[in-house]
């Protein structure tokens, strides 16, 4: 078992008494697993706390910045950036330059290079007796055998009243398959929704253009990433591939 | 257990906002903190980020269930942003702090042990605050949706989930937070 999700399930409370125990007895023995334990309790304390009192310290610094301005006068000026500063900015500067300069050859098979999917996964443990058995799409898609996968997705009925997670996977099946006109008409739904498969699709959605050649509107679509889309570093070097 | 030090009401009045007790603070402890940064590489304006940014970090560390304000609340201010701007000037790389207005003190062990241990916890806070917002926007999301006390159902639920993917999802966010930690510790 991952020992990520044994920590997440003590943590959570869900683990009964005897499984309780034993995960104590292995946090005793196992310091790696103590350390890891440890930081995620630790982290999670502090995480959430910030979380809960954002909006009383926010409040706080509002009275902070209006009290302040009665005071803290000065008649001393800042001190003045060092020439070290400057100078260590434009060696910097001309490193990435040079690099830039002598930047190698890169493969044009851009979507080879950059596209990963995420592996499918459906199946649940939930008790909740509404939940359909995908297990075979799930095989079927995370050993890229995307016609299998696709067969027993279109099976589960109308696409319009599949859940969003469903029809994400619908259509990088369609996307590895060539069939872009609907993969695209997927993605772009999805990514233009408040769903939080939104920015995965904006991701693919830029992939799909690229596969298709079509690098103007890859360029539009990784410039409508937003900052904290996880493949928004990724994104960023792919249109500078394009782009040179 | 040890009784609240009577300036505990300082402390009470950053949790309570309560305008007229911050104002003595400020008129009566943000003077010597803007000698204090002035003399020692700093200007007025770092002295106020200085002064504000121990004043959360105090009302943060206050937060917590077990804090008591045993000693006067002046050296444990003092100590605090004197702890923090010494930080501020490793991260600029400036000299150290030569210049002392810090001196003078009663029960001074008491609030340097304070002072220190809530340092501490404000750069713990810090690098978990960072880890957090390293992840992708799913990842803190879901995150704090299950942190919140909501059960894995109801979180896959809100964010459009099967209860699989989910669980999945969350084991794989928490490991790169930790993973994050580690590494940048």
């Amino acid at each position: 078992m991952d020992p990520f999700e044994q920590i997440n399930d003590y943590l959570d409370g869900l683990l009964d008494p005897e499984a309780r125990r034993s995960f104590e007895a292995e946090l005793a023995r196992n310091p790696e697993l103590a350390q890891n334990f440890q930081t995620l309790r630790d982290a999670r304390e502090s995480i959430s706390a910030r979380l809960q009192n954002a909006d009383r310290e926010a409040a706080l610094r509002a009275t902070l910045r209006q009290t302040e301005k009665d005071h803290f006068q000065s008649g001393q000026s800042a001190p003045k950036i060092p020439l070290m500063f400057w100078r260590a900015a434009a060696v910097l500067l001309l490193a990435i330059a040079a690099i830039f300069l002598f930047y190698p050859f890169k493969p044009k098979d851009f979507y080879a290079e950059y596209r990963r999917f995420p592996d499918a996964a459906f199946t649940t443990k939930s008790t909740d007796p509404s939940q359909i058995n995908l297990s075979a799409a799930e095989r079927a898609f995370n050993q890229k055998d995307y016609d299998a996968a696709l067969a027993v997705f279109e099976k589960l009925g109308p696409e319009d009243s599949l859940s969003v997670e469903i029809r994400f996977f619908m259509a990088l099946c369609r996307l590895e398959l060539n069939r872009f006109g609907e993969a695209e008409a997927t993605l772009a739904q999805i990514a233009g929704s408040s769903s939080a498969w939104g920015e995965e699709a904006q991701w693919y959605l830029a992939l799909l253009y690229v596969k298709n050649k079509n690098y103007a509107a890859a360029k539009a679509a990784i410039a409508g990433m937003r900052p904290d889309n996880p493949h928004k570093t990724k994104a960023g070097e792919l249109l500078e591939k394009i782009e040179n | 257990m040890q009784s609240p030090h009577p300036d505990h009401r300082f402390i009470e009045a950053l949790l309570q906002h309560d305008n007229t007790t911050i104002n003595e603070i400020y008129k009566r402890f943000s003077a010597r903190v803007l000698r204090f940064v002035e003399s020692n590489n700093g200007s007025a304006e770092d002295a106020r980020d200085v002064f504000q940014e121990a004043l959360i970090i105090i009302s943060r560390q206050a937060s917590r269930p077990d804090f008591i304000l045993t000693c006067p609340f002046e050296a444990y201010l003092y100590l605090v942003c004197r702890g923090y701007w010494l930080n501020e000037l490793k991260r600029r790389r400036r000299t150290e702090v030569t210049k002392n207005e810090f001196g003078g003190f009663q029960e001074t062990s008491e609030a340097e042990a304070l002072a220190d241990h809530t340092l501490e916890s404000a750069a713990r806070d810090l690098l978990f605050q960072s880890a957090f917002e390293q992840l992708g926007s799913i990842c803190r999301q879901l995150l704090q949706l299950s942190w919140t006390g909501l059960t894995m159902e109801e979180v896959s639920r809100q964010l459009g989930m099967t209860y699989g993917y989910a669980r999945k999802k969350k084991h794989e966010c928490t490991k790169q937070l930790v993973t994050w930690i580690h590494s940048n510790k």
